[in-house]
């Protein structure tokens, strides 16, 4: 496999991991949670009704997934939101959008400048 | 003979429409024929200095996208349905030059639908559905059920 087709397939299974991790809705909170500002693990767990062990499996989870990031300091964790990951479906989105807008503005005119004539 | 796969299958998608002054026969013709298509194909800067389309199920098509630095783009692919003046539907794949040859990656498999919609008199609706979809159907069912664009997830994200 050459090393562009490689890039291409570890994105892929990239996507594939951050969409499994957005798929649960306490992580989708969790992350909602983490857009208002970076929190430390009690902190994030606090509004919701679950163990802590739990909460820390949704949390490697969404580490695993690169959607947040975790710093040590000491015994407390900080988690923060990373887009990272989200940047590259909103890369082929955002392509693909410019793409066809431009695509299409452009077989309308083709098609009604030469039905005038 | 309906696609096998549906947005509700696909990673991500988007959607986008133009209504033109045409019939869906004649939009369908600029569309489907290589000599006209590369009349008008390319969002600029990009021009289509050739094009192969053989319209069957089954059939495969090439366009070439010409960029002002003298790069060259194709973009490759096989009817899976042709319902004229109607529906296409086929997939989707992007090779530069250099790749020429290469097998393209089975998890990386993208589809274009089309539809051409007669509305109002004499004019027709294009809707363009361009789908992201993994080969492995290893989605849950609430996977399935979480057809993302994206766009719509920042905001959600922000105001949930």
């Amino acid at each position: 496999m050459t090393r562009s087709a490689r890039n291409s397939l570890r994105q892929e299974t990239q996507l594939d991991v951050v969409f499994n991790a957005l798929s649960d809705s306490t992580r989708r909170k969790m992350l909602s949670s983490l857009m208002r500002g970076s929190k430390t693990v009690t902190e994030l767990a606090e509004p919701f009704d679950i163990s802590l062990p739990a909460i820390s499996k949704h949390l490697k989870v969404l580490e695993s997934a690169r959607l947040v990031e975790r710093t040590i300091e000491g015994r407390v964790h900080h988690c923060r939101i990373s887009a990272k990951p989200l940047e590259d479906a909103e890369k082929w989105l955002s392509h693909y959008r410019t793409f066809w807008e431009g695509n299409l503005d452009a077989l309308k005119e083709y098609i009604e400048k030469s039905d005038k004539e | 003979m309906e696609t096998k796969q549906s947005p509700g299958d696909s990673q991500f998608f988007l959607v986008v429409r133009r209504t033109i002054r045409s019939s869906p026969e004649r939009v369908f013709e600029a569309w489907t024929n290589p000599a006209q298509l590369k009349k008008w194909w390319g969002p600029k800067p990009a021009v289509c200095p050739e094009a192969e389309i053989d319209l069957r199920v089954g059939g495969k098509f090439r366009i070439g996208n010409l960029f002002p630095d003298g790069s060259l783009i194709w973009i490759l692919g096989e009817f899976t349905l042709v319902d004229p003046p109607r529906k296409l539907v086929y997939t989707w794949r992007v090779m530069n030059e250099k790749n020429d040859g290469e097998r393209p990656s089975s998890r990386n498999v993208e589809q274009v639908s089309v539809t051409f919609k007669p509305i109002n008199a004499g004019e027709t609706e294009i809707t363009v559905i361009h789908e992201k979809i993994s080969d492995e159907k290893v989605h849950s069912s609430h996977e399935r059920g979480w057809v993302s664009c994206l766009e719509g997830l920042y905001e959600y994200l922000s105001h949930a």
